[in-house]
């Protein structure tokens, strides 16, 4: 019996092959191109037309920022766009969408045989006509309004170069005056089973007013924060960070001043200001300022006007790119109208690639008579070196290495709880490694080795972990790490896991941490302990403009436990 | 006239710091440099545009050039090489494409290229010790103080952070001392029964206290 099943299908490709041949044979040239308006129930537009090479019936294919392709096909075109029709799917992709259309490379050739043609730019524009989008828009009867090319005017301008290579920027002060930043609440609730309340509220806001009053822009960054302690104590502080008003320091002007409440631009390690700073940029990029005003001592409400300050610095850079920078400040500081402070910072930073990035400060104060409790004239009292190397695949490494002390000042910037007499003698060390080596997978491995010096003794730490991917779930993190350690007082040993798992709108994240603590000077009987700790978290991003986070934590340790649940809210704007 | 060494190493200071501002001041200041008042302002717009398409109504909207689509998407990876991530990729292109400069110095300095240190120098370089590029809400401190002195144990977990250290509000967060007294100086003053200070019991409170309980310590 005859089954002639089996050759409909060989039948149709016979029929189809002349036709496969022709298209296989063609040279295709590829064309990107982006939705340009979409919606439900709209026409889907994108920003090719006719003189792309597009023709009604054109194959293309759409790759939306979600992931998957999306296929469709050419429904009717205009000269510089054309509207398209989805094949098998209800997805509309968004504005914006890329995607990409093969074109025979025969449609680009000139049948007259002379060169390809190019656009020629419009002579003369109309007087008064400014480039923008409205000119774009197509005009009532659907066919595309006369504009004529855009071109650039600029004398200098030469075949190759970006397109708006020499036009000038506008001037900050000719913009629109707007206001961005954001407003934050902080409220976390810490009780544990003795009823001890260890909460913290903040809510605060910071912004900037660009272009105020046409000079520059007014700053500014506070709080409301309150604290309550173990011991039932409880502290309320109205804390205003930043009030400023800052003009220049841009490409229009090589000054720049700020006055008001800030932190020190230049040299942040000069701490906050009630005052004025000024800087100046030279044409090789090196910079020189200066600074006055009062020191708002580092407490919750910024109590001011007991410490003034005088401050000059000078940073050298190597060229525009800024890959090696060096720089050298002064402070004097008076308490209450009496010089206190004198000190002395260097501080460098060298880029040379993406690579390497190494970076170092030193604090040197410096002595006199009245200080009574240091026998030299110059103490290294703070210094940071740091050598930091990154690889392309995100495998990295550091080394830094830290020296601190306590300089004698009068300011009350070591607040208590320290005694002065600890201050006097304390002094640390500290040198850490950190690496982590990132693979094809995705998963990292990661580790850390820390050594340390005091007045007392001497200590260490260590910790090494491996974080996978996908382990669990698609697009999770899963991070297993063991630590361990000695520490002034303690000796531990443990080890934690922390897994998080992305949603569409943020993601979650649990962590499990179990540790063996032994107390080093305490009773044989109550001198070790087992420490669990318990957490889960939510980040979210409520529209586009809200971002959340919510967490809850559980702490045990020995008999005793606390608990712990918070919310962090932000709105930028 | 004669000086006393305090004044004599005064003097010797700023004479030095005079002779410095000297020197660098000559080798660094060319004739007529000052008056260019250039800067980058040769390096083109805030934010060049050279691979864009053309179709500028993509992205702009209006009779200027600041206001932008609503829907308005970019992405950043493909079209620059680089990743943008969390607060980043939500963030507004002039607030790193601005009239500073080019934004690849300010990158190439990592954080502080672009975010003040409000920490005021105190705490080093590496920003993502602490900080994650989802928001500046600082994650992952207790971990963070196991490379320290003092691991945080017991009741001291449940401690917020400007117990310890006062400043932390203000992003200062000096090192604090280890020595219990340091900041249960309160507690030991408040002692009555017994009297530790009358009894002279001012240090070495873990001869009797433990640091995972509230409650009174046991005489040995």
């Amino acid at each position: 019996m005859l089954r002639p099943l089996p050759l409909i299908p060989l039948l149709c490709l016979a029929l189809s092959l002349p036709a496969l041949r022709a298209q296989g044979g063609e040279e295709m040239k590829t064309l990107n191109f982006r939705v340009t308006s979409s919606g439900q129930g709209k026409a889907i537009l994108i920003d090719r037309g006719l003189r792309d090479g597009i023709q009604k019936g054109d194959a293309l294919v759409l790759h939306p920022r979600q992931g998957g392709a999306l296929n469709a096909r050419i429904s009717s075109v205009s000269s510089r766009s054309s509207s398209i029709i989805l094949i098998g799917s209800q997805r509309i992709p968004p504005p914006g969408t890329r995607g990409e259309i093969k074109i025979p490379k025969s449609r680009f050739e000139d049948k007259s045989g002379s060169s390809p043609k190019e656009v020629v730019p419009v002579a003369k524009e109309p007087k008064g006509a400014t480039p923008s989008a409205e000119g774009q828009t197509a005009t009532k009867d659907g066919k595309e309004p006369d504009v004529p090319s855009w071109r650039n005017k600029d004398r200098d301008y030469r075949t190759g170069m970006p397109l708006l290579t020499g036009m000038r920027p506008r001037n900050p002060k000719d913009r629109e005056t707007r206001i961005t930043g954001s407003v934050y609440l902080f409220a976390d609730l810490t009780l544990d089973q003795m009823d001890a309340d260890n909460s913290v509220f903040r809510l605060g806001t910071q912004m900037t007013v660009e272009n105020f009053l046409q000079y520059g822009d007014l700053n500014f960054s506070g709080e409301v924060n309150y604290a309550r302690s173990y011991d039932d104590s409880t502290n309320m502080d109205l804390l205003v960070r930043e009030l400023s008003y800052v003009m220049g320091g841009n490409r229009f002007d090589n000054h720049r001043l700020e006055f008001g409440r800030f932190l020190q631009n230049a040299i942040p390690e000069f701490q906050y200001l009630d005052g004025v700073e000024w800087g100046y940029r030279m044409g090789n990029s090196n910079r020189v300022g200066a600074s006055i005003g009062f020191m708002p001592e580092p407490d919750n409400d910024f109590e001011s006007f007991s410490d003034s300050q005088i401050a000059v610095y000078y940073e050298w850079v190597n060229g525009l790119a800024e890959v090696l920078s060096l720089t050298g400040a002064y402070q004097k500081t008076f308490h209450q109208g009496t010089a206190d402070r004198d000190l002395v910072l260097a501080k460098l930073r060298y880029s040379p690639d993406d690579a390497w990035n190494i970076n170092g400060s030193l604090w040197v104060d410096i002595y006199d008579s009245r200080d009574q409790t240091r026998d030299s004239a110059v103490e290294i009292t703070e210094t940071w070196l740091s050598f930091n190397r990154l690889w392309e695949n995100g495998s990295g490494m550091d080394l830094t290495y830290r020296h601190s002390a306590f300089p004698e000042i009068v300011r009350k910037e070591f607040l208590p709880p320290f005694p002065p007499t600890e201050i006097a003698v304390s002094k640390y060390d500290r040198l850490t490694w950190r690496g982590w080596k990132v693979y094809a997978d995705g998963s990292r491995l990661h580790g850390r080795v820390m050594g340390f010096t005091d007045q007392d003794g001497a200590g260490w730490s260590v910790e090494g972990g491996h974080e996978w991917a996908d382990w669990f779930q698609t697009a999770s993190r899963t991070d297993i790490v063991f630590y361990g350690g000695s520490g002034a007082t303690v000796n531990s040993v443990g080890g934690r896991i922390d897994y998080r798992v992305p949603t569409p709108s943020g993601n979650w994240n649990w962590l499990y941490d179990v540790s063996f603590r032994h107390n080093v000077d305490i009773a044989d009987d109550r001198d070790d302990f087992l420490q669990h700790r318990l957490r889960g978290s939510h980040d979210f991003q409520i529209m586009d403009s809200w971002e959340a986070h919510l967490y809850s934590e559980a702490r045990l340790w020995d008999v005793e436990f606390s608990w712990s649940i918070g919310i962090f809210i932000q709105r930028n704007f | 006239m004669t000086f006393s060494p305090p004044q004599r190493r005064r003097r010797l200071l700023l004479s030095l710091l005079g002779m410095a501002w000297l020197i660098v001041a000559c080798v660094s200041t060319k004739p007529g440099q000052t008056d260019l008042h250039r800067w980058w302002s040769g390096l083109g717009p805030v934010l060049p545009h050279s691979n864009f398409p053309e179709n500028c109504s993509l992205c702009h909207v209006g009779q200027g050039w600041t206001d932008l689509k609503s829907d308005f998407q970019f992405d950043h990876e493909k079209r620059t090489g680089i990743k943008l991530e969390g607060a980043h990729n939500r963030a507004k292109c002039l607030r790193c494409h601005n009239d500073r400069g080019p934004v690849s110095v300010f990158q190439s300095q990592g954080c502080k290229g672009c975010h003040e240190d409000v920490h005021q120098g105190g705490l080093g370089f590496d920003c993502r010790k602490c900080h994650q590029e989802e928001s500046w809400r600082p994650v992952g401190q207790i971990a963070l103080h196991e490379a320290t002195r003092f691991p945080l144990i017991g009741a001291h977990v449940s401690v917020s952070c400007q117990r310890c250290h006062p400043g932390a509000f203000t992003g200062k967060l000096t090192p604090a001392d280890n020595r219990c007294v340091t900041c249960h100086l309160r507690e030991l003053n408040n002692t009555t029964n017994p009297n530790h200070v009358g009894l002279g019991w001012t240090d070495r409170c873990d001869r009797c206290h433990t640091p995972t309980r509230w409650e009174n310590g046991s005489v040995r």
